[in-house]
């Protein structure tokens, strides 16, 4: 466990005796990129749930930066020690602008009585990176409900980026997304984790195959395999449950 | 064109410094006792509490999405605490030591925990100091239980209902069924008297507007932003480490806590009390006003507080029956037409009027 930002052993969930997932070992290094695939029901997103703190396991150990035991924490608590996540709807605060919707995820006075004395000045070169870097500088002053699917997407990505977390939940950014779009996130994605690990659910078999490092696959709450997108789609496990014979062609096989 | 535009921009760099409606309504309402007759006066009072409560409400339900349907039980706790207080200020009391409807039910002595208010200051801050302890009994637990939504709107309700029906069951105490009335003089002036109704409404006037003020001084502030965020995504907002609750908390409280204030400044104004005010049906009409007025715009709630009552008065005094028919329609056309209330009619009219001006609408925004 030495060096994993997240270590996760022996964790099983069951939701009224269904077992959502079922003996989910996931070490995560640092700075990796790291992709979950799955079909539907897979546990792909029940996993994010229980590092994220929405779910608590019946069993299993979560460690993180191997110093923070996340099954004893609340969710707030987990995003302060460095854990962010991107849900799949995007989730944005839509009467706010884009550039108060970053600033109220700068990780500075979230309590009820510093927020009283916070003069929404500071920190503005953050929000300015952070803009950039999701490319919505030029729509700074809109309100977060008039940008397009794709643009909501990447303003959540935002939200999460500005906390400057260790590691980031990403729950299917793609979805919905037109190609040209899907391009952008993957090189976004790819940009974030120079600075923190990532970890992404996704569908999008092209998408996986252009920009993955490693891949886990995971079947009915099992990790069935991983390794390098290469190795795991030669698996003939993985080919019989999830690629089909013809490689992985049917891309979209959840949407 | 051009004039136009430069004239438009001028308007707007002064109007940003100084709120050109803003100034003009205070100072209206300043100047009301000068053109209105003592009844019309005692009756824009108690509209202007009726305001006072609403911009509560918004802030609770408008901006931060929590529908209360039991904020008249707040109201009410501040009315009752001040209407025992002018009770232990009249000759009768004085002379027995007793408010009369205590007598009538047959107690002897003081209940101890009125026996305070016959301190004006204590009421005062009690006033404020009862609602928001109250609002933490029913705030803290729910909201950190995750009750939310509709579930949180029926507990009003039902808390509503049954403070009531409690305050009904009391009459040693509250009065019961015909609560505290007859009252005669506050901090030594008298009640009959023209000058202290205009100084009572001036008072409530001076209050609706630093309530106003401090409300949008809040709604402008971090704070303010994330008030706004828990409405639009409370899950969103706690995944970035915030933690909703104690928000929620606080400003549960503080609405109530402007309730018990508008309560206060409606009983010397109005003359009575009683358990009709706290029940269902008021509760739900301060919502009413609310979303008559526009939800999440402070100006909004004033309006509707304002339009709801004047038309409802002037109507009861003509039709009282029709009343509740009317009340009906103004609701469902408001909701059909104009979901963001009557507060948004003037942005709505402009934009029609000119296209240019929708742009800058989104722009400003």
């Amino acid at each position: 466990m030495k060096n994993d930002v997240l270590y996760m052993e022996a964790v099983s969930v069951s939701f009224d005796g269904f077992k959502a997932l079922n003996n989910v070992n996931l070490f995560i290094k640092q700075r990796e990129l790291r992709f979950l695939i799955g079909p539907n029901g897979a546990g792909k997103t029940t996993l994010l749930d229980v590092i994220c703190g929405k779910t608590k396991p019946d069993m299993g150990r979560v460690f993180y930066n191997e110093e923070f035991d996340l099954l004893r924490m609340k969710p707030s608590k987990i995003c302060k020690a460095g854990i962010s996540r991107k849900f799949q709807a995007p989730s944005v605060f839509g009467s706010l602008t884009v550039e108060e919707n970053l600033r109220l995820s700068i990780p500075k006075n979230r309590e009820l009585f510093s927020s009283f004395f916070d003069n929404q000045k500071g920190s503005i070169e953050t929000v300015d990176e952070v803009l950039e870097t999701v490319g919505l500088t030029e729509k700074r002053n809109w309100l977060a409900s008039q940008l397009a699917h794709g643009e909501k997407q990447w303003l959540e990505i935002g939200l999460t980026i500005i906390q400057k977390p260790k590691l980031l939940l990403v729950d299917e950014p793609v979805a919905g997304m037109t190609g040209g779009e899907r391009d952008k996130t993957g090189i976004l994605l790819t940009k974030i984790a120079k600075d923190c690990s990532v970890i992404v659910v996704e569908h999008d078999m092209k998408f996986v195959e252009r920009f993955s490092s490693t891949v886990t696959v995971l079947h009915e709450g099992r990790v069935i395999s991983d390794g390098s997108y290469e190795k795991v789609k030669k698996d003939p496990y993985v080919i019989d449950v999830y690629l089909g014979r013809d490689g992985g062609k049917h891309e979209s096989a959840a949407s | 064109m051009k004039i136009i535009d430069n004239i438009i921009k001028f308007y707007k760099s002064i109007s940003k410094k100084f709120p050109v409606t803003t100034t003009f309504v205070i100072i209206l309402a300043l100047t009301m006792p000068l053109a209105l007759s003592q009844f019309r006066l005692a009756l824009i009072g108690k509209f202007v509490t009726y305001a006072i409560v609403a911009l509560g409400l918004d802030l609770l339900w408008g901006y931060t999405g929590i529908l209360s349907l039991g904020h008249g039980v707040y109201f009410s706790l501040g009315a009752y605490m001040m209407a025992m207080h002018l009770k232990t200020q009249t000759t009768d009391f004085q002379a027995q030591g007793l408010a009369d409807f205590m007598t009538w039910s047959g107690l002897t002595k003081l209940p101890w925990f009125w026996e305070p208010f016959s301190n004006f200051a204590f009421t005062i801050i009690m006033v404020i100091v009862v609602p928001v302890l109250f609002s933490l009994v029913i705030g803290f637990p729910a909201f950190r239980s995750g009750i939310k939504g509709v579930y949180f709107t029926i507990l009003t309700q039902a808390l509503a209902l049954s403070l009531s029906i409690f305050f009904i069951g009391q009459q040693p105490y509250t009065g019961g069924t015909n609560g505290i009335t007859g009252f005669e003089s506050i901090a030594g002036f008298s009640l009959y008297k023209g000058e202290t109704k205009i100084a009572l409404y001036i008072i409530s006037v001076i209050i609706l507007f630093l309530v106003y003020f401090l409300s949008k001084l809040l709604i402008q502030s971090k704070t303010g932003r994330i008030l706004i965020a828990i409405r639009e995504g409370e899950n969103r907002l706690k995944f970035l480490g915030y933690d909703p609750v104690s928000y929620k908390v606080f400003i549960y409280a503080l609405s109530a806590a402007i309730a018990g204030i508008a309560g206060a400044l409606f009983v010397p104004q109005v003359g009575i009390i009683n358990p009709s005010a706290m029940g269902i049906l008021p509760s739900v009409e301060i919502a009413i006003w609310v979303a008559i007025g526009g939800r999440g715009t402070l100006k909004g709630a004033i309006i509707g507080a304002f339009v709801v009552n004047i038309v409802k008065t002037s109507l009861s005094e003509t039709f009282p029956d029709a009343w509740w028919y009317v009340f009906g329609v103004i609701f469902i056309l408001s909701v059909m037409f104009l979901p963001k209330g009557l507060g948004s009619l003037f942005e709505k009219i402009k934009t029609l009027v000119s296209p240019v001006s929708r742009k800058e609408a989104v722009d400003e925004k």
